[in-house]
């Protein structure tokens, strides 16, 4: 049933998302036809429009994935979803795995947008991206390079679990007497306090990454021990990055999803 | 033969306000079952409480032996009272969704109620009135060979010709091992086809019987009954 679910979304959001990636590809031919004019004005206008629409391609597409969770689920399309011979949590799962997968699709066009957009404005003129990368792995930060794209994919499936809580949280009975507006509400709050709750365990838990001229090195040193130890000191050779945040955000984002799929399966009423 | 239906004292509230107050009943299967009661009576929450949409209500319900889960939804065909139907969907679109996802769904019966109805295939929901989408989501329903059938306010939205061809269609796809709960307040244009008649009013069971019984004994129509019941 998990694939019939996964096929029917990729069916309904499919509608959709490629006309966004394909104003994407628009804009960046007309930016890369203004670079080959030479009119500087129209190189820089074009190029800025590029970075905006990357950055709009994003934006639209979160925006997307949850308004379509809400609509499918907890709007009158509802009465299909939760009445189909299905544990709810499927219905959880199917939905985050296709709005995950489009994130990242979204995020890699932006980037590549943006990348695009630097190059017609002439920024790898001076310095290639080639000579930025090398520069990047040959420092201290190097190691960290291979973590960057896991970090990233983390980071849309931490968010996207945030969202799906919110809207779902906001459909139990208590909040029915509130508008579809309370789940906005409770993401701010539930973003917020999630942001607090990271950051006490990034610098108070004593597991980190320690950072010198030597290499990075994992570290049972606190990031407020390190902190607390170079007040003052601003000339820092070493760097302590606390990995409690990060450790915190993985439970969270287990808790969210779980909570999630218990709410939709005991608690959820469909209006 | 065991009870396909069987609900122990179930009360259901929305705030403060009791909605199903305490109410027992069983049904058995082969029969055309009548909810009626006025408006805000509690008939649509007592069918989303067996189709499974509302989770948190006192009580207890079996529907062939099981507590609304995913395999009361596979025995249970619903049509709700409102469209929930994709706006973007094709009719062939939504044919093929419930062919997908019921394993009793007749894909030949289903075209063949499209044709009566006059719905075309390749037509789209967003361009159809919502008394044709009524019909095509009660053509999708009906394909079904379920064992429970729940149709909530089925005749609507509907004019007196697709009401008469919408009773046909219930009662020509029912079988004598399934059980149809049909809640209306539109009750002349469906009496007839009632065996027995639940009349809910204020949360509670009203009258619980045979509609020849009721006939016999009150010498009056249904609708004649509830007119007497629930007069203002």
């Amino acid at each position: 049933m998990l694939s019939k679910l996964l096929k029917h979304e990729i069916k309904d959001t499919g509608r959709i998302m490629p006309f966004l990636y394909l104003i994407a590809f628009a804009a960046t031919v007309i930016a890369f036809i203004s670079f080959t004019t030479g009119i500087n004005w129209l190189r820089y206008s074009s190029s800025v429009l590029l970075i905006l629409i990357g950055i709009a391609v994003f934006i639209v597409t979160l925006v997307f994935i949850s308004v379509r969770f809400y609509q499918n689920l907890y709007s009158r399309e509802g009465y299909l979803m939760f009445t189909l011979p299905v544990k709810p949590h499927f219905l959880l799962v199917s939905k985050a795995i296709v709005s995950i997968s489009w994130l990242i699709l979204s995020s890699i066009v932006t980037i590549i947008s943006t990348l695009c957009a630097l190059h017609f404005l002439g920024v790898f003129e001076s310095v290639s991206l080639k000579e930025i990368r090398n520069y990047i792995l040959q420092s201290p930060y190097g190691n960290l390079i291979d973590a960057i794209i896991p970090l990233a994919v983390f980071s849309v499936i931490y968010l996207v679990g945030q969202i799906y809580f919110s809207i779902t949280l906001s459909n139990i009975p208590a909040f029915h007497s509130m508008s579809a507006v309370s789940a906005i509400v409770i993401f701010i709050v539930l973003n917020f306090a999630l942001q607090i709750i990271d950051s006490i365990f990034a610098v108070i838990l004593p597991i980190s990454i320690h950072i010198s001229a030597e290499g990075v090195a994992f570290s049972t040193q606190t990031m407020l021990g390190f902190l607390l130890k170079n007040i003052g000191n601003s000339n820092l050779s070493e760097m302590v990055i606390g990995l409690g945040g990060l450790i915190f955000q993985v439970i969270a984002a287990c808790i969210l999803y779980y909570f999630n799929g218990w709410l939709m399966n005991k608690k959820v009423s469909i209006r | 033969m065991a009870n396909l239906i069987e609900v122990k004292s179930l009360s259901k509230k929305y705030g403060s306000k009791l909605i199903l107050d305490n109410i027992s009943l069983s049904f058995e299967r082969g029969a055309i079952i009548g909810l009626i009661g006025p408006n805000g009576c509690g008939k649509t929450t007592f069918i989303k409480i067996l189709s499974g949409l509302i989770r948190d209500y006192n009580g207890d319900v079996k529907i062939d032996g099981h507590s609304p889960d995913e395999y009361t939804k596979s025995i249970i065909s619903y049509l709700p009272e409102k469209t929930y139907l994709s706006d973007w969907m094709k009719i062939k679109d939504a044919v093929t969704f419930f062919a997908d996802f019921y394993n009793d769904f007749d894909r030949n019966k289903a075209e063949s109620m499209l044709e009566q109805f006059g719905l075309n295939p390749e037509q789209r929901i967003k361009s159809m009135s919502k008394g044709m989408q009524e019909k095509l989501q009660l053509a999708l329903v009906m394909s079904r060979n379920a064992k429970v059938y729940l149709l909530d306010e089925p005749l609507g939205g509907l004019d007196p010709a697709s009401r008469k061809a919408m009773l046909d269609i219930i009662l020509n796809n029912y079988s004598e091992n399934s059980l149809v709960l049909i809640s209306t307040h539109i009750i002349y244009a469906v009496e007839k086809i009632f065996d027995r008649v639940v009349m809910i009013g204020d949360g509670k069971i009203l009258i619980n019987d045979s509609v020849d019984y009721l006939r016999e004994t009150t010498g009056k129509s249904i609708e004649g009954l509830f007119e007497e019941v629930f007069r203002c």
